[in-house]
């Protein structure tokens, strides 16, 4: 495959240069109007110099994102991707194409109107180096290194893997980046969404912030004192104001929620699997599906009485802020969809949800296990507040039922090369990891816990953070065949 | 081990026993020695009274954990270490009451290092440090002979990749 290996170097989008020029003018923009239009008619040696050192470094700014622009340059050789970049300490810097594990699309508004978008890759490293980010890059641009990728690791996937027929490597594969959509969703899963996620509460904080926003400049307690004074006297008054409150609460949730999840967009084709969200910025993320770690599905609890669950595929690169969900199939999936979608994206992870429960005797030793915790703070409350003693009972209390949902909601699977496990009291996580994820594997048995029949096991996969998954008290020999079903994975690479 | 899982063959150096007697005493010596110092300042400036009830306790706490810590574990601790490296596997096992056992696929292994402390040098051993993407395990109290030849056999045998 010859057919993508025109090495270009190229420069950045000189657009670059505008946003970084629009950012300078923005933070510049305070001391500038300080000293060039409030303080006007002032000749202070304070403006004097103040106005010089700001047009000497403005003047500098410029030339210096001017020169970053000339010496930033990159170019996708081989596996690899250069940059260079540098005025006077010339840098060069190497990521292999194939350490990367995602791929990061985030195109503000302002991005759009010139069919602009931001693009990060991120590899598996740790520290600053992790990733390579292009802040303002053309859409085509981005879409051309998205490619790239995709064609060069599934190349190297076609080379290492010698089991694979030879001859492939010498077909060309048309279908390689042709996309199917798989989800998109719909306006009635969006107003299901924006229930179940509770925007409309949003409101709220947002309101009482503006009051006392507000209330700090013009005291509001004689307006406020004057409001309740007419509701008092007139309490059908109430009926509308609630009504109106709950309507403009609600259509600000469905808006935010649609601005947030709208056109959201699940697709795939033969080895990338790609996400997209947003109707005003639009956020994409994209990954190869041999570098998928393991697959979480999330269910808080009203989730769980809705029907819906979120379904995370863990990469080992960085997905960036957790609030913005980058990798996450639509976070209010209806559960059976959900299942399907996982096994159309990914037919490895063919998901049994029949599965094991830990063993009463796995109860019983968790009930009996003192609880240090409550133990200690007992003392501490009987010896300080002795008056409040009956605090320590309930305590006591909340902390069984736990122990018993901990233990009733826990479920595992070994399911041929898979394993899946499910944990949570209240909001439940399935994980599903495949054997060639898992890093190592580590069996733990306590005193008692010999006693009782019973161990721990503990994995860790790739993922930021890292990710370790516990399974306690499990029964003893479901923990050594968890060890040896490890320790049996084939070796499929030299 | 009442898990069926078999138990690594290899034992760490029994000097090992000697040397945590030794390591633990000056920890712990020190410890005392910075409470004991405390105690005198309590008294002599008459702290507020629950500074000096705290300070007795964790005395008392530091003199059980030294006579565990210095005649109980560092022997129990060298009788139970096992390990095993063979071409897929590194096998760890330790502990006498919580028995831990670790299995980290040769291929996942990212790095292997030899580490050597005024300690261990004075007694000729060596830790080894086994590192993975997720985390990193070590081997304490190995002969330096041992030491040397198993990280130039895991480093060798870790050189066999796999695709990730």
């Amino acid at each position: 495959m010859s057919s993508h290996t025109e090495y270009v170097t190229k420069r950045l989008h000189p657009i670059n240069i505008g946003f970084k020029l629009i950012n300078l003018g923005r933070s510049m923009l305070f001391p500038i109007i300080f000293l060039f239009i409030i303080k006007h008619g002032s000749d202070s040696a304070f403006t004097k110099y103040g106005r010089i050192a700001i047009i000497l470094f403005m003047v500098i700014s410029i030339i210096g994102i001017l020169l970053n622009w000339l010496t930033h340059r990159y170019e996708f050789e081989e596996r690899t991707l250069h940059i260079y970049h540098g005025v006077f300490v010339k840098s060069h810097r190497n990521v292999p194409l194939s350490r990367i594990q995602n791929i990061q699309k985030h195109a503000t508004f302002l991005h759009r109107m010139f069919n602009l978008t931001s693009i990060t890759l991120e590899t598996g490293a740790s520290g600053e180096e992790a990733s390579v980010k292009f802040d303002v890059i053309s859409y085509k641009e981005a879409e051309r290194i998205e490619q790239l990728v995709e064609s060069l690791a599934s190349d190297q996937l076609v080379e290492e893997n010698t089991i694979l027929n030879v001859d492939k490597m010498d077909e060309e594969e048309p279908a390689l980046f042709e996309k199917t959509m798989h989800y998109t969703v719909s306006n009635k899963e969006l107003v299901k969404a924006s229930f179940t996620s509770l925007s409309f509460v949003a409101i709220i904080p947002i309101v009482v912030s503006i009051y006392f926003n507000i209330d700090e400049f013009f005291s509001l307690d004689d307006v406020t004192g004057n409001l309740f004074s007419i509701i008092l006297d007139k309490l059908w008054i109430l009926i509308p104001l609630t009504l109106a409150f709950l309507l403009v609460s609600i259509s600000i949730g469905l808006v935010t929620t649609f601005l947030r999840y709208g056109k959201f967009e699940i697709s795939s084709d033969t080895n990338r699997i790609y996400l997209k969200k947003g109707i005003l910025n639009v956020t994409s993320f994209s990954i190869t599906k041999n570098k998928v770690q393991a697959i979480q599905f999330e269910q808080s609890l009203l989730k769980r009485w809705f029907g819906f669950v979120e379904v995370k595929l863990v990469s080992a690169g960085s997905v960036g802020d957790d609030k913005q969900e980058t990798n996450s199939l639509f976070p209010f999936l209806p559960i059976k969809q959900a299942y399907a979608l996982v096994e159309i994206l990914l037919p490895n992870y063919q998901i049994n949800l029949d599965m094991y429960k830990l063993p009463q005797k796995s109860l019983e030793l968790k009930l009996l296990r003192p609880n240090y915790f409550w133990i200690i703070g007992s003392i501490i409350l009987f010896s300080w507040k002795p008056e409040f003693w009956y605090a320590s009972p309930i305590l006591l209390a909340i902390i069984l039922v736990y122990k018993y949902l901990v233990f009733f909601r826990t479920r595992y699977l070994l399911n041929d090369h898979l394993l899946q496990i499910k944990t949570g009291a209240f909001t439940s996580t399935l994980f599903v990891t495949d054997r060639h994820k898992i890093q190592e594997i580590e069996v733990k048995q306590s005193v008692l816990q010999r006693k009782f029949g019973l161990a721990n096991i503990q994995l860790s996969n790739r993922g930021k953070p890292i990710h370790i998954s516990n399974i306690d008290d499990l029964p003893q020999n479901i923990a050594s065949r968890c060890y040896h079903w490890y320790a049996a994975r084939p070796q499929n690479t030299k | 081990m009442y898990p069926h899982i078999n138990e690594p063959t290899q034992r760490i150096s029994p000097k090992a026993t000697t040397m945590w007697k030794i390591t633990n005493s000056i920890g712990h010596g020190v410890t005392l020695l910075i409470l004991a110092i405390l105690l005198y300042v309590d008294h002599t400036f008459s702290w507020i009274g629950w500074i000096g009830w705290i300070l007795y306790v964790l005395t008392g706490l530091i003199f059980i954990s030294a006579i565990y810590s210095i005649w109980i574990e560092p022997a129990i601790l060298q009788r139970t270490w096992r390990y095993e490296v063979d071409d897929e596997h590194v096998q760890l096992k330790h502990g006498a009451f919580t028995q831990t056992n670790t299995l980290i696929p040769m291929t996942k292994v990212e790095y292997v290092t030899t580490n050597q402390g005024p300690f261990l040098r004075k007694f000729g051993l060596y830790d080894i440090i086994i590192g993975t993407v997720t985390s990193s395990h070590n081997i304490p109290a190995l002969p330096a002979d041992e030491a040397l030849a198993l990280r130039a056999k895991i480093a060798h045998l870790a050189k066999i990749k796999e695709l990730d």
